[in-house]
């Protein structure tokens, strides 16, 4: 009995790379053969998640403690698909998996239950195998195969129904079309970017790519085409990341997706953008870096600032949130154009608490439609008597997004300008504090609408009513534990990252210097050869 | 001379693709996508392809140079695998392409079996597939 204990843990710890990818794919299937059997259902995708978060810990452990690991697919070397668990990586995977149980937990009594059993679970996982994939993976083909994966299992997500009746069939349809088109057209981009570069190195493994291109900078020009393929990947990963130019279909879907999967889109799939940007362009592309930081520093100026200008103007509860992701993202951008080792350490840090924050406001989003059956900021008001929880949780994730002391959105915002100050970018820091002014304003703005002064009409009278809504009786929907605990995990999450900052200071400046400095990777994914 | 008729047959596809793209129907565009996505296949085997080139069986026994084309060589500025540039030794197809577009159909497959349901679902319920109408949302 105990040799199979043994046999498992020992099976575990050599796959254990493979493990969050091959869980997820597993799933799926699994749940689809499921369906029939809610119960069971819901317990099998608990434990799976719970798994996926315990082998995302032990992954994240073994990295911390034994450097980088890598994982051969079929033997193949460095011409077949290797997957490789860095700092980054891990970091990343096991906030995802945190992220993930928790809006699991919540999907429970947010979506409704024949779309929960029929596809939402199997989606689920397949996004979640897919961002496991995009994190772990060392080749780039890869790459762009499972930003596929995520691509179609989100669009599944985007359309699957909600108990409440906000949001109407035909919007789900228009920005899961706006979605799918944008995404494909990326793909497309992102595979030319990809031929591009494999027609003129000669490979595909990320880590063998970095050296050549090192080699190729050394001793001479940098080839055309691999500048124009640096300058593709930061269409295709801004476009995926919601940069500027590329930022318009973020408001319309992030808001029209159900909660959950608001929460997934906005705190991982966008920044799964970043993630590329911070493994292609810093760790392959990096020798072309004086053509793609300035321009990325633009564009990440011009999108904190539309997001935030625009977030100001809206009167939709989740509207508000995606423009606040659009403007942050250009935050955690900025701090990578910047360049230095104490700037991108920042933009991790933002990353991580941006992910947290963000998630856990758009769950109380729903939370507030739950008992509201609007998303309309005038319609709202005086909720501080009737959701007391979410008041305050709303007004922490506020203070975190607007960078106030207690919470992680200072810690992040502080090292970000702190970098920009020590790199001496004096006009970029000017733009970004004002900007930042405005993201106390359109914050708590919100908080106000929502929870301060008169309701008017949104909350339903004692005798069953409502004025808003005339379409007959509304039964009350009391909040579950369900629609609570994940509220207040990730609360919870957020204010230990803002007290005791010290561990995720330390990873992120860890996650910097491997980045650009790729020696340890080369040398670990090619075998120890040293170059 | 072929070189020139695949460049040229490539970006014509792409560019009647682009042009399918920017139609109103939505069907239209979806096989507007398709031909972008073929151009860019075609442009995937043809970044291993080069005139006057064998097929690629690279094992010791067959092959006498299996071993120097898996092989890096940075003191020379050779990088493995090796398909090309070689004065002295004979050209090999790159055989990587066709891994890379198979991956690449099959995901397109699958993009416009999703494309194509959306479609008949936004058929469904705005009776119409022009995309000028789906304007409900104003992003």
């Amino acid at each position: 009995m105990i040799s199979v204990f043994l046999w498992i843990e020992s099976f575990i710890l050599s796959h254990i790379v493979m493990m969050p990818i091959a869980v997820g794919l597993l799933m799926a299937p699994v749940m689809l053969f499921l369906r029939n059997k809610p119960k069971t259902q819901k317990v099998t995708a608990m434990i799976a998640s719970a798994l996926l978060l315990v082998f995302a810990s032990v992954l994240f452990w073994t990295v911390y403690q034994d450097g980088i690991q890598t994982y051969d697919i079929g033997e193949f070397g460095k011409y077949g698909i290797v997957l490789v668990g860095d700092m980054l990586s891990a970091l990343l995977v096991l906030l995802t998996a945190f992220i993930g149980l928790s809006v699991l937990i919540y999907s429970f009594d947010y979506i409704e239950k024949q779309s929960l059993s029929t596809s939402y679970y199997p989606l689920y996982f397949l996004l979640l195998a897919g961002i496991f994939g995009i994190f772990l993976t060392g080749d780039l083909f890869n790459l762009f195969v499972f930003f596929e994966i995520m691509l179609l299992a989100s669009t599944g997500l985007i359309m699957a129904n909600e108990k409440l009746n906000v949001t109407d069939s035909a919007h789900k349809l228009e920005a899961a079309y706006k979605y799918v088109i944008f995404g494909t057209i990326g793909s497309f981009v992102m595979l030319i970017a990809i031929v591009a570069i494999y027609a003129s190195v000669g490979s595909l493994n990320m880590a063998d790519l970095a050296a050549k291109i090192q080699f190729i900078a050394e001793t001479g020009p940098i080839p055309w085409t691999i500048i124009g393929a640096a300058l593709l990947f930061i269409v295709v990963f801004g476009s995926k990341a919601a940069l500027v130019p590329f930022q318009f279909w973020l408001p319309d879907v992030h808001p029209t997706a159900p909660t959950p999967i608001s929460a997934i889109l906005s705190g991982l799939l966008i920044k799964v953008g970043v993630y590329s940007i911070l493994r292609v362009q810093f760790l392959i592309l990096y020798p072309a870096k004086d053509f793609f930081l300035p321009i990325l520093m633009f564009f990440s100026l011009i999108t904190i600032a539309v997001g935030a200008i625009s977030a100001m103007g809206q009167t939709d509860l989740k509207r508000v949130l995606a423009y606040s992701s659009v403007s942050q993202i250009g935050y955690i951008l900025l701090g990578l154009s910047f360049g230095t080792t104490a700037a991108i350490a920042a933009s991790v840090m933002y990353l991580v608490s941006h992910a947290i924050s963000k998630s856990m406001l758009f769950l109380i989003a729903g939370g507030i439609i739950h008992e509201t059956h609007t998303r309309d900021l005038r319609k709202m008001g005086g909720l501080i008597t009737v959701l007391p929880f979410f008041s305050m949780a709303f007004l922490l994730g506020a203070m975190s997004i607007a960078g106030f002391p207690p919470m992680s959105g200072f810690i992040s915002k502080f090292a970000l300008f702190q970098s920009a100050v020590s790199g001496e970018f004096w006009l970029q820091l000017l733009i970004a504090l004002l900007m930042a002014v405005v993201t106390i304003f359109y914050m708590f703005r919100t908080w106000i609408a929502v929870f301060w002064g008169e309701n008017k009409g949104s909350l339903k009278t004692d005798a069953g009513t409502s004025v808003s809504n005339t379409g007959g009786p509304l039964k009350k929907h009391h909040i579950s534990l369900e629609i609570v605990l994940p509220i207040a995990v990730l609360c919870a999450a957020m204010i230990l990252l803002g007290l005791y900052p010290e561990p995720l200071y330390e990873i992120s400046n860890m996650i910097a210097i491997q980045i650009l400095d790729p020696t340890a990777y080369i040398t670990t994914v090619l075998g120890g050869v040293p170059r | 001379m072929t070189e020139v008729f695949t460049a040229l047959t490539i970006s014509l596809v792409f560019g009647i693709g682009v042009y399918m793209l920017l139609r109103r129907d939505i069907f239209k565009i979806v096989i507007g996508f398709n031909l972008i996505s073929q151009s860019i296949n075609m442009a995937i085997v043809t970044s291993g392809i080069f005139t006057g080139v064998r097929v690629p069986i690279l094992e010791e026994a067959i092959n006498e140079h299996a071993a120097f084309i898996f092989a890096d060589d940075f003191a020379n500025g050779i990088f493995a695998p090796i398909v090309t540039g070689m004065a002295d030794n004979p050209l090999f197809v790159d055989p990587l392409t066709r891994a890379l577009v198979l991956t690449a159909i099959v995901i397109s497959f699958a993009t416009t079996a999703i494309l194509l349901t959306l479609a008949y679902c936004i058929n469904e319920e705005f009776g119409t597939t022009d995309v000028d109408e789906l304007r409900r949302l104003r992003g």
